[in-house]
């Protein structure tokens, strides 16, 4: 029998509609959800490992203050870190680690439905989660800058000077630019994404590592080169290494005039502008098929 | 946030595929008002038609609406909803209080009646105990009943909940049926998705009927018992004298059946099972047999859900 006792209205709704009432306040929604997220990845194990992972810089520099003091002075090892540790390495890993699954955790594990089924603007939702995201990773990551600079000034009290005190300064501003390109950036693969730390990776040590060197217009095409475009790299005296030479010979057979600061500031807000924008569409048009 | 009127929720032709797998076929229906069961085997379709009801999903065709209004296109309404899923997951890393009352905040309720409000959540959940451990730690009856807090914490007036008696303990499961039968009585319109007809059943009559992707019946189940001919209902009657009742309602136009079981039962079989229980007062009066006692045999939800899905 497959008759239908009763046959359900087939006739469109046309009821007048009362006035819907009105979603929470875009920065109470944000606040509160910014809050319970940064209270979420604060307890999540995968902040320890990212914790160990930033204090390797530190430790390093310690070791070698205590076994061999003079092989690397701090105009090396600073800029050596800033450019190999945190702009190519640490920078890109703990927005990845923290901004990827900002959008995709909860998704996956069918915990959004708690958010979603409340009267809060979809982009206040996706805002509130980013910004946890960013500040996270901003902070842990200008937290072991602060402490290598820390070590630096304990350790090598007598060599520290000017142009290291600036590069600091510039590597912090680097940071807070650089975690906001790649959190919001990451956190848009988290919500449109189903595997976004495969696509975090292929950027970043595909793309991003593959590109950034390319000594031709292209590798501007990378977060890295306006990142490291945004420091002055101290002259290193006679210490040239043959892949520096080799880069130096290139830049100046193509004759390609320096991209000026402000034009990488305005790209990497630029990025993270279009990446929030993207995250937030993607996350609107989102089907909460997993029930989360 | 009980209004005057029960929130109505009204799905016009509303139909969800996944490519070529059709989750939901064409379905209308209008709910408002009391406790309606959404009944239906495991992969029926209930859960996704109950995903698109609470705008979850977006419906492949046709609409969904809350009084008149999209309800994924206009998150305030949220405000007058609460969603019980039936996943069990819960961000583990919260303590029970701090999940709450992030939900109560969320839900529009201002910040300094947010404690109380969560404080009487737990206490009527019995969760205070609980309130200050991660949810990491907790059991599945515990968690089911902090999905049923959250889904209350802002007083909505329609509430849907996805399979909520899953892994309660007997005792747990009673007090929410009898929860939510109240929040019925009390104006709210609480569909309730399950695939357990008692369950259903001792929580209301009312009942939309899915199966296989298509919505069967919609209704009480006493009046949809008695639009299936097929199956003509079986009513039992205890009586002192059953032959000459069962001699007097063989006569009646309603009665297709009847026949004697034991010494004091009398089984008739009726299509029309309202009209004869409207008409059977006036037949006793007129043969003057006494009746002790009348049930229905085949009125209850499993039988018709057997019935119309013929399984």
């Amino acid at each position: 029998m497959n008759q239908r006792p009763r046959p359900a209205p087939a006739s469109a709704p046309t009821a007048a509609a009362a006035p819907a009432p009105a979603p929470l306040g875009d920065a109470l929604a944000v606040g509160v959800v910014a809050g319970a997220t940064w209270r979420e990845l604060a307890r999540r194990r995968r902040l320890l490992s990212l914790g160990f992972l930033l204090l390797l810089p530190v430790l390093l520099l310690i070791s070698l203050r205590i076994f061999a003091p003079e092989s690397t002075p701090p105009q090396v090892a600073l800029p050596l870190l800033a450019r190999y540790v945190y702009i190519w390495f640490l920078l890109p890993i703990t927005a990845m680690a923290v901004g990827a699954p900002a959008i995709a955790e909860p998704i996956a594990e069918g915990t959004l439905v708690y958010f979603w089924t409340r009267p809060l603007r979809r982009h206040a939702l996706y805002l509130g989660r980013i910004l946890a995201a960013t500040i996270v990773s901003c902070g842990l990551v200008l937290l072991s800058q602060t402490a290598v600079f820390a070590v630096l000034l304990a350790g090598w009290t007598e060599a520290i000077d000017l142009e290291l005190v600036r590069l600091h300064v510039e590597m912090t501003f680097v940071t807070l630019l650089g975690t906001l390109a790649y959190t919001t950036l990451f956190g848009a693969f988290g919500a449109g994404l189903k595997r976004p730390m495969v696509a975090s990776v292929l950027v970043t040590f595909g793309w991003e590592w593959l590109v950034a060197d390319i000594p031709q217009r292209i590798q501007e095409w990378t977060l890295q080169f306006h990142l490291r475009n945004l420091v002055h790299w101290p002259e290193q005296e006679g210490t040239q290494t043959l892949d520096q030479t080799i880069r130096e010979l290139i830049n100046q057979a193509l004759q390609r005039e320096a991209v000026p600061a402000w034009q990488s500031v305005a790209t990497l807000l630029a990025i993270s502008l279009v990446a929030t924008v993207a995250g937030v569409l993607l996350l609107r048009r989102r089907q909460l098929d997993r029930q989360g | 946030m009980i209004g005057s009127a029960p929130a109505r929720l009204q799905a016009h032709e509303v139909g969800k595929w996944f490519g070529e797998v059709v989750a939901v076929g064409s379905c209308s229906l209008e709910v408002g008002g009391g406790v309606i069961g959404l009944l239906g085997q495991n992969g029926a379709g209930k859960t996704t038609l109950f995903k698109l009801l609470a705008g979850l999903i977006t419906p492949s065709r046709g609409q969904v609406r809350l009084d008149g209004l999209p309800l994924r296109e206009h998150v305030g309404l949220y405000r007058r909803v609460g969603f019980c899923p039936e996943s069990d997951a819960l961000p583990g890393w919260y303590t029970g209080r701090e999940f709450l009352s992030m939900l109560v905040r969320l839900a529009g309720v201002e910040r300094a009646r947010v404690r109380p409000r969560v404080d009487e959540l737990l206490e009527r959940f019995e969760l205070t105990d609980a309130a200050n451990r991660r949810l990491g730690g907790y059991s599945k009856g515990m968690r089911q009943k902090l999905k049923l807090a959250q889904a209350l914490a802002h007083d909505p007036d329609i509430l849907f909940m996805d399979e909520p008696l899953n892994g309660m303990d007997p005792v747990s499961r009673h007090q929410a049926i009898e929860a939510i039968r109240r929040l019925g009585e009390e104006g709210r319109t609480v569909l309730v998705s399950s695939h357990i007809l008692p369950e259903v059943e001792e929580m209301t009559r009312s009942i939309i009927l899915i199966h296989r992707s298509k919505v069967l019946a919609e209704g009480d189940v006493t009046e949809i018992r008695d639009l299936i001919p097929e199956y003509p209902t079986v009513v039992s009657l205890r009586c002192p004298r059953p032959r000459e009742l069962a001699a007097f309602l063989v006569r009646q136009e309603r009665v297709m059946g009847v026949h004697c079981e034991g010494e004091d039962r009398v089984i008739v079989r009726t299509e029309q099972a309202l009209a004869f229980y409207r008409a059977l007062p006036q037949w006793l009066l007129d043969s003057e047999l006494a009746v002790e006692e009348i049930h229905t045999l085949d009125d209850d939800l499993e039988s018709v859900f057997a019935y119309l899905t013929e399984e």
